[in-house]
């Protein structure tokens, strides 16, 4: 197995445009861990949905402009651990009104398919955390 | 990472040929196009995704929205897609029951002109 010691960490102001460098960035990451191309375009699905997650939600608050969706990936243990953060003061949480529950739906069902593990944490400074874990490949 | 769209028609039936990547930025492109075929009377329409490098749930809730409205006026959307990056997510979504996929441009326009 791979490993990469220190974690990757970048910041992309929330809008649309930026979310594609995000999951390249991961990918990259991922690729140096041995994950194979299949699942490598898999997690690059798994950030662009927690991303634009992320960008849609502040964007709805009128935040998006001067707001940033920070990036996190490393490793733990075996596993590959990307965070998806964003501010949330005010915002109770990821869960999206009744209205767009079939999206949500869409977007659960497509994380939940392709990663290991999906979390949502409340942040130390109350921002929310979409975490997404994908167990590194042993070679 | 952009998107090109390319549109024809082929008797009567709309055609829709993408390149690139469909996420948050470029879907809205997608849908606008989507929504000036529809505008222009097409109502049975082909989406060749055989370029589409890279597709998220965004370009799938714009297929949805666009077959909603396809079938508002009993048209039809039908995608063209052999690569198994981008069918694994209609697969993943259920979305397969949804669209019929085609592996060519010529099966989709035949299928719709049998049918």
């Amino acid at each position: 197995m791979n490993t990469l010691s220190q974690p990757v960490s970048i910041e992309i102001p929330a809008k649309p445009e930026y979310a594609g460098i995000a999951r390249l960035i991961v990918a990259g990451f991922a690729g140096l861990l041995g994950f194979d191309s299949e699942t490598t375009e898999d997690i690059k699905i798994a950030v662009s949905e927690a991303c634009t997650n992320a960008i849609m939600q502040l964007h709805k608050q009128s935040r998006s402009e001067d707001m940033v969706v920070g990036i996190s990936a490393y490793t733990n243990d075996d596993n590959l651990v990307i965070d998806v953060e964003y501010p949330a003061k005010g915002i109770p949480h990821v869960e999206k009104p009744d209205s767009e529950s079939q999206e949500k739906d869409l977007v659960m069902s497509i994380l939940t398919s392709i990663m290991d593990e999906v979390d949502t944490i409340t942040a130390q400074n109350q921002g929310v955390i979409l975490r997404l874990v994908k167990k590194i490949p042993k070679h | 990472m952009d998107l090109k769209i390319e549109s024809k028609e082929v008797d009567g039936i709309g055609i829709i040929i993408l390149e690139g990547e469909v996420d948050v930025y470029t879907a809205p492109k997608l849908k606008s196009r989507l929504i000036d075929l529809v505008d222009e009377g097409k109502y049975n329409i082909i989406i060749d995704l055989q370029k589409v490098e890279f597709m998220d749930s965004s370009g799938l809730g714009v297929l949805v929205g666009g077959l909603k409205r396809v079938k508002s006026h009993q048209g039809s959307i039908s995608l063209v897609c052999t690569q198994e990056n981008i069918l694994k997510i209609f697969r993943i979504t259920g979305l397969v029951k949804v669209f019929p996929i085609f592996s060519s441009e010529d099966e989709a326009i035949n299928s719709l002109k049998g049918s």
